[in-house]
This record gives C-alpha cells, structure tokens and sequence, in this order.
C-alpha cells in the first residue's frame, strides 16, 4: 500500500492534536493528517458538508482516530452516525480516548468501533503508538470507499 | 284427759274428782285465787313446776307477790272480777335471760256468779330461746353467706378488673404490635430510600472519578509531551540545567498521571459489583508473566511458576490485576545489583486456595507490614519507583472476591506475600 492515506484526527484538545501530530513526525509518518474539532465537525467533514465538499482539499480518510469525550456530538455519536451510512462502515474507526473504562469500550466496539486505544502518559509512548499504526497501514488492505453511492 | 272405760251404766261420772285429777295431771300451769287479794287456794303441780316452790308455799300467798309484774297480773284479775270474760296478756322478761310469760284468765261461773278465776300462765322461754338461738343462727349464716357473697363478689370484681387489665394489656401490646409492623414497614422504606440514594451517590463518585481522568490528565499529558518536545527541540540551547529542568517537569507530570491512573484502578475495584466464577489460576498467571517480560527481561530476573494451580472463584480481570502488581513489585523492590528472583506456588487449605508470591528483595519489617497495604504508603520513598497504590489495589481487590491478604518478612530477607480465594 502507500503511505498517502489521509488519516483524520478528531480531538476537542488542541494540545493532543498538536501531539499527535508531533508523534506522527517522530514516527516518521508521513501521511496527510486532517482535524475536526468535535463530533458535529467529524460528521460534516465525512458528509462533505459546507468546506467539506472540496475533496481535493478534504479528502475523505481511510482511518478516523476517534476521541470520545467531545462537546457537541461525542465519540459516540459519530460511530452511531457512521454505522447507519452503508458508503462509512468500510471506514476503519480507531478510538483514542482517555478513558479506560470497561463500558466505554463495550459501548465503542458494540457501535462499530475497529480498535481500542488508550491515549498514553508520555509522548514516548504515543510515538511507539503512531510507529505500530504507520506499520499497520503498510499492510492492512483498505476498500475502496463507494463514492457514487453518496447521491 | 285421762280416758275412762266407759260402762253402759247412766250414772254420770264424779265430775269433781275427775276434773281435780285432770287439773293435777294438767301440763300447764293452773292455780284458783279467791277474794280481793287474790289468794292462791289450789295450784297444780305444773303452776308449782313453773314458779320453782312447792304447793305450800303458793297457797295462802297473794297471786301478785308470786308472779313477776305483779301488777299486771292484778289488773288482768280484777279485770275478769269486774267482767266476768276471759283476758290475756303476755308479759316479757329479760332476766336472766329472755323469756315470754303469757297469762290467760278466764272466770269460772256458778249461776252467773264468779266463784273464781282460772289462771294459766305460760312460759315459753325454752322454746323461744331456741327459736331465737335458731334464728341467731340462721342470722349469723345469713351473714355469713352476706360475706362470702360480698367477698365472691369482691373477688369477681377483682377478677373482672384482672380480665379488663388484661384486656387492655393486650390490647396495648397489639397497638404497639401494630405500631411495630408500621415501623418495619418505615423503616423497610427508609433502608429501600437509603440504598437508592447509596447506589446513586455511588453512581456519582464513579462520574466524578470518570471525570478526574479525562479532565486531570489531559493537563498533564500536554505537560509532559511539551516538556519533552521542549527538551528535544530547544534543548541544545539550553543549559545542562535547562534540561534539567524540563527533565522534572516531564517526570513530574508522568508520575502524577501514574497516581491518577493506579487511583482510578483502586476505585475502580471498590466500587465495581463483580460476580465470581471458576477461574484458571494457570491462565492468569501465564497472562501477567506475558504481560511482564520485556520487564522481567530488562531486568535479567528468574520468575519461576510451581504446579500445581487449582482453580478459584474469582473475577479474571481483577485477578490478573492482583497477581500483576504482585509480581511486579517483586521485580521492583530488590538491591542495587541483584538479580530479582520471583517464585510463585499455591497451597490448598480447606476450602481456600493460597497462592504465594516470594522474593529475594528487601524485605519489610514486622512494624511496617500493616503500613505497605495503604493508600499511597512508599516505605521506601523514592528509592524504588511506583506511586504506593499497588498494594492496596491488591487488598481492596481479594477483599472484593470475598479472600484475604498477607505477608511473611523482614527485613533485608526478602518478602512472601500470600493471598487467599475460595476454591471453585
């Protein structure tokens, strides 16, 4: 596969976006990153809503890194959103969350959720993170998303 | 009177001599009185009986000084004198004791004139006596059973005052049963209220808890990430103690979001309701040695597992965090330079499993094994790493599965904690 996948950060924490994104560069990984900042921004971007329709400038993503505790429309409800859109549930959603909880978890994975991350004390350990996600991609097969099945 | 064979002869009898005989033999009392005085000329033997003397010495006497209430008796005669009709009169006497004289006059008549009186007077205080002692008696009885009533009645008052007291007794106590069960009921209500608002204000700490993790540690994921990126970007132009600096800011914050996160699993623990089911001891021990072995290799220790593992009634996940910290900590707490060695081996007792946890670390003395299980307790400080939560995570943990905890040390020679489950 390539490296080009544009993976999409969603996070209300500008500090964890910025990183992330410092994580990325550590692992030496270089795809294209995008950001919403909560779960409404998540949901327009998918939807190629308002600015979001330039695909150009806003492609959609092969992967989602999900945080959940989020103001307007959480975690949740972007997964809940996603799984009733045929063209997203080939979308690979990871969540990255704070929260250890056994519920959270249930809940995430109950709604659609491909993996479970727990965001990590040091950014050490959020490289290594982002490294073993860098090496996931290269040989994950992702499928085509339907773009036509959009209309 | 006295009865005569009767002959066929016509002669009539000798009226005189039989009516003196008849008069002799008579029961009551009969004396003859003649003239204004009344002397007694004849009296009876039974008139003699009466008054206590013989014949000789009533006849020639005055009537009044033989008889009592001589002037009744003389009036009662002179009456008759005067009439010529039969009187009576009874007269009482009451000493010595009650009696009851009774006087009958009638004249006797020749031609229409009174030759005489004949007097019977009658005693009857014997009679009367008895009558009176009869009716003493039956009047004492009378009392008596006047008494007895009033006493049987006295005691059914009584009686029926015990029953009413009773009654009210027992009415009180099925007042107050009452007021018992309305009680229970309350109090059913209350401890129903009570457990609902625990299970609520349990609810909330455990948001609060929640809350703790996302909203503390994010803060202090950005201070460590920055200082660090501080450290590796603008740390060539810093000062040895520039980085230094940045250095304590990035451990501080790791080490504080340590605490949050073993706090978070302490709480956690005392407040999740597990339920217990037969866990494989083998299982979980083979999953903490996994999860440990990039450790146990850094560090070059021997961890050592001995069968046989029996199988406890556990909660897998809480277990496995137990036997986590436990091994870790073996791993942890030796001498500079010594090769941590770890053996771990389970011992049937009862209805218990005990599984043992031994290492060659540093020991803890006597006084100090109650302090290890406490919150945030470092008996050694900063000496060995770790936030002083293992321990007690491990406590409130196999308290939670209904187990015990414990240790055999000193110090310097090592450490064997023990733990207790119940065998499945």
């Amino acid at each position: 596969m390539n490296y080009n996948h544009t993976i999409l950060l969603v996070d209300d924490s500008e500090n964890d976006l910025y990183l992330m994104r410092a994580a990325f560069k550590k692992a030496e990984f270089n795809c294209p990153l995008q950001e919403a900042h909560d779960g409404e921004e998540a949901i327009a971007y998918l939807d190629g809503e308002g600015q979001y329709r330039d695909r150009a400038k806003f492609p959609l993503p092969a992967v989602i890194l999900l945080d959940l505790n989020m103001p307007m429309k959480n975690g949740f409800d972007v997964l809940d959103w996603m799984r009733v859109q045929p063209r997203f549930r080939r979308l690979s959603v990871i969540v990255l969350s704070a929260s250890e909880r056994p519920q959270d978890v249930e809940q995430a994975f109950d709604l659609g959720a491909h993996s479970y991350l727990v965001k990590p004390r040091t950014l050490e350990d959020l490289t290594a993170m982002i490294r073993c996600l860098r090496d996931w991609l290269k040989y994950n097969q992702f499928p085509p998303l339907n773009e036509a099945a959009r209309r | 009177m006295p009865a005569k064979p009767s002959s066929p002869s016509s002669q009539p009898p000798d009226l005189p001599e039989l009516c003196l005989a008849v008069t002799e033999h008579a029961p009551l009392p009969i004396a003859t009185v003649e003239g204004a005085t009344h002397i007694v000329r004849y009296a009876n033997p039974a008139f003699c009986r009466l008054l206590r003397k013989p014949a000789e010495q009533l006849v020639g006497q005055p009537l009044s000084a033989l008889l009592p209430e001589k002037d009744a008796c003389v009036t009662l005669l002179d009456r008759v004198y005067r009439s010529k009709t039969p009187q009576s009169h009874i007269e009482r006497e009451d000493k010595p004791h009650p009696v009851f004289w009774s006087y009958v006059m009638w004249p006797v008549l020749t031609n229409e004139n009174l030759v005489g009186v004949m007097i019977q007077v009658t005693e009857t205080a014997g009679e009367r006596k008895e009558i009176v002692a009869m009716n003493e008696a039956l009047m004492i009885g009378s009392v008596r059973q006047h008494e007895l009533t009033a006493a049987a009645d006295a005691l059914n008052l009584q009686l029926q005052q015990q029953i009413a007291e009773r009654n009210r007794i027992e009415g009180a106590l099925r007042e107050a049963q009452a007021r018992l069960t309305d009680r229970a009921g309350d109090l059913a209500e209350l401890v129903a209220r009570r457990t609902a608002e625990l299970v609520a204000a349990n609810k909330q700490l455990e948001a609060i808890v929640h809350s703790i993790a996302h909203d503390l540690r994010a803060p202090l994921r950005a201070m460590q990430g920055f200082a660090t990126l501080l450290a590796e970007q603008e740390g060539p132009t810093f000062s040895p103690m520039g980085k230094d600096f940045a250095t304590r800011i990035s451990k501080s914050a790791e080490y504080m979001d340590a605490m949050l996160s073993e706090l978070l699993t302490f709480t956690r623990i005392s407040q999740q309701h597990i339920e217990l089911s037969p866990v494989k001891l083998q299982t979980v021990i083979g999953s903490v040695l996994a999860g440990l072995r990039s450790d146990i290799q850094r560090k070059n220790a021997q961890v050592e597992a001995a069968d046989p593992w029996p199988v406890v009634l556990a909660h897998a996940p809480t277990l496995t965090q137990v036997l986590f910290n436990l091994v870790s900590n073996g791993l942890k707490f030796v001498a500079p330079d010594v090769r941590p060695q770890v053996r771990l081996h389970a011992e049937e007792r009862a209805e218990f499993v005990r599984v043992w946890v031994e290492d060659n670390g540093v020991g803890i003395a006597p006084g100090h094994q109650d302090q290890i299980f406490r919150l945030f307790t470092r008996l050694h400080g900063e000496k060995f790493s770790g936030t002083g939560v293992g321990l007690a995570i491990v406590q409130k943990a196999i308290e939670s599965m209904g187990g015990q905890v414990g240790v055999e040390s000193a110090d310097g020679q090592g450490s064997r904690f023990w733990f207790e489950l119940r065998k499945a």
